[in-house]
C-alpha cells in the first residue's frame, strides 16, 4: 500500500503547498511531545481521523491506518501501562496515533513526485558539502516504488520453495530472493541509464544540454 | 522533433564496423560484426544466448565493444553516449525494472526531465503519451497494480514521450499474453520511429523490412522477414534432428 498512496483530490490539503504540509507535520510532531494531557491528545487523534473524510479520502483509509497500528499500539500501551501507569499509556498511544494519521494524510494528499521535488529543493543548500539532492530524492522514490515489487519477488520465491515442499526453509529462501533483488537492481540501473536519466539524477550538466531533441 | 514519415526510408544509419564484444572471461559474445542498418523496421532473431541482446545493446551504448566501432547517425559510441541516448530509446524485457516512479503519470513525466520542458508541458506530453498507448485513466494508479501488458505499454509510453528517433526493443513481448502481444505489435507498427526488435515471437516481425539471424555471436543470415524466418526455422529443425 506504500507505493502509489497518493489519492488525487481537490481538498484544501491536496492544494496546500508541499513544503507547508511537511513543515506543519514536523511542527505538529515536535509540538505533540509538549502535550501530556491524554484527553487533548485523544481529541487530536479524533480530529486527525475526521480529516480523512473531510479531504475526500473516505473513512476506510483512516480505519486502515488504525488497524495497521493496532498491534503496535497494544504492545506500546501495555508496556507503558506496566511501567508508568494507564494515563501514560493513553498519552503515548494517542500521540503515536495522531502522528501516524497525520503523516499518512500528507502522503495520501501529496504526489510522490511533488515530495521528491520539495526534498530536492530542501537539500539543495547542502550541495557544496557533497550532497546530491537529486540522487537522494531518487533513491527515496525508488525505495518506495520497489517495496511492492520486492514483496512480489518474495511471494514468488516462497511459492517456488513451497512447491518443492520447503515452505519453512527461510534461509534457503533468502539466498534466491537476494540474488533476484540484486539482479533487478542491476536491471533498474541499466534502464535508468538507457533513458539517459543517470545524468539528471546525478545533476550533471550533460543531461540534454540543448533541451529538446530536433532530428 | 523531426521523425521520418513512415513511408520514407531514413538516410541516417547505424553502422557497426568489425565489432567484437567479449565477456569478462574473454569469451567472444559477438565476433567481427559489420553492419549498416538503415531500414525502418529491423528484426533480430536467434536462439537463446546467440548474442541478440548484446547486439542491440551496442546501439544504445549499454554494451561497449572490445574491438571495432559503433556509430549511430554519425555519432560515435561510447564517446557521444548521451547524445546517442537522446536518439535511441531502449525497451527491456522486464517492464517492472523500467518503471521507476509509483504511478504511470509520474514515471512518464520523470522521464521527460532531461528535455527540460516546463511542468505543464511535461504533464501534457506525458498524458498524451499514456493516452496514445491506451493508458488513459491509468495516470494515477499504482504502477505495481498494472498488468504485464499495461506495464510494458507504460514503459513504451515513457520512452516514446521522449521523442527518440530510434527504438530498440529487447524481447518486449516475452511476458505478454497473446492479446497483449498483438496489441503491442499494432502499437509498434504505428510508430513513426525506426525500430530494431530482438524477439522470439516471430509474428512480431510481420511487415518488417529486414531480419538478422544471430547465432554463436555472428550474423548468419540477413534477409527480408520471410526468408530469414524460413532460414531460422530450418536451422532449429536441423538442430532438433541432430539431438
Amino acid at each position: 500500500m506504500i507505493a502509489g498512496m497518493h489519492v488525487p483530490g481537490v481538498s484544501v490539503l491536496h492544494r496546500a503547498p508541499v513544503g507547508l504540509k511537511l513543515l506543519t507535520l514536523a511542527a505538529l510532531g515536535a509540538g505533540l511531545f509538549f502535550v501530556a494531557n491524554p484527553w487533548i491528545l485523544g481529541t487530536c487523534a479524533v480530529f486527525a481521523f475526521l480529516a480523512y473524510p473531510a479531504c475526500g479520502l473516505g473513512w476506510g483509509r483512516g480505519w486502515a491506518q488504525i488497524r495497521a497500528l493496532t498491534f503496535f499500539l497494544v504492545l506500546i500501551a501495555g508496556s507503558q501501562a506496566w511501567l508508568a501507569g494507564w494515563a501514560s499509556a493513553a498519552e503515548v498511544s494517542a500521540r503515536l496515533l495522531t502522528l501516524v494519521l497525520c503523516a499518512t494524510l500528507v502522503t495520501f494528499t501529496t504526489p510522490l513526485s511533488a515530495l521528491m521535488e520539495t526534498l530536492e529543493r530542501t537539500l539543495a543548500p547542502l550541495r557544496p558539502l557533497g550532497v546530491h539532492p537529486q540522487a537522494l530524492a531518487f533513491a527515496l522514490t525508488l525505495t518506495i516504488r520497489f517495496i511492492p515489487v520486492l514483496m512480489g519477488l518474495a511471494q514468488e520465491t516462497r511459492e517456488a520453495m513451497a512447491a518443492r515442499g520447503r515452505e519453512r526453509a527461510w534461509f534457503a529462501m533468502a539466498v534466491p530472493l537476494v540474488i533476484r533483488a540484486l539482479r533487478m537492481a542491476d536491471q533498474v540501473a541499466e534502464a535508468v541509464e538507457a533513458r539517459g536519466l543517470d545524468a539528471v539524477i546525478e545533476g550533471r550538466s550533460d543531461s540534454h544540454p540543448n533541451g529538446r531533441l530536433d532530428g | 522533433m523531426t521523425v521520418p514519415p513512415p513511408s520514407t526510408p531514413s538516410a541516417d544509419a547505424i553502422v557497426l564496423d568489425s565489432v567484437t564484444v567479449r565477456a569478462e572471461d574473454g569469451r567472444a559474445l559477438l565476433s567481427e560484426i559489420s553492419l549498416t542498418l538503415t531500414e525502418r523496421r529491423i528484426g533480430v532473431i536467434g536462439p537463446n544466448g546467440a548474442g541478440k541482446s548484446t547486439l542491440i545493446r551496442l546501439i544504445n551504448g549499454l554494451t561497449t565493444p572490445a574491438e571495432g566501432t559503433v556509430r549511430v547517425d554519425g555519432l560515435a559510441l561510447p564517446k557521444e553516449k548521451q547524445a546517442v541516448r537522446r536518439r535511441v530509446g531502449f525497451l527491456f524485457q522486464n517492464a517492472d525494472a523500467q518503471i521507476v516512479m509509483p504511478t504511470p503519470l509520474e514515471d512518464v513525466t520523470f522521464g521527460l526531465k532531461p528535455l527540460k520542458l516546463g511542468k505543464e508541458e511535461a504533464n501534457r506530453k506525458a498524458r498524451a503519451s499514456l493516452s496514445r498507448f491506451g493508458l488513459e485513466g491509468f495516470e494515477d494508479r499504482p504502477a505495481y497494480l498494472l498488468s504485464g501488458g499495461e506495464k510494458q505499454r507504460l514503459a513504451l509510453a515513457a520512452i516514446v514521450a521522449m521523442d527518440p528517433l530510434i527504438l530498440v526493443m529487447d524481447e518486449p513481448t516475452t511476458m505478454l499474453d497473446l492479446a497483449g502481444a498483438r496489441l503491442f505489435r499494432r502499437l509498434v507498427a504505428e510508430l513513426p520511429q525506426r525500430v530494431i526488435l530482438a524477439t522470439h515471437d516471430l509474428a512480431q516481425l510481420a511487415g518488417f523490412d529486414r531480419v538478422l539471424v544471430v547465432d554463436g555471436g555472428r550474423i548468419i543470415q540477413d534477409a527480408p522477414p520471410d526468408a530469414a524466418i524460413a532460414f531460422y526455422e530450418a536451422l532449429v529443425a536441423e538442430r532438433e534432428r541432430v539431438q
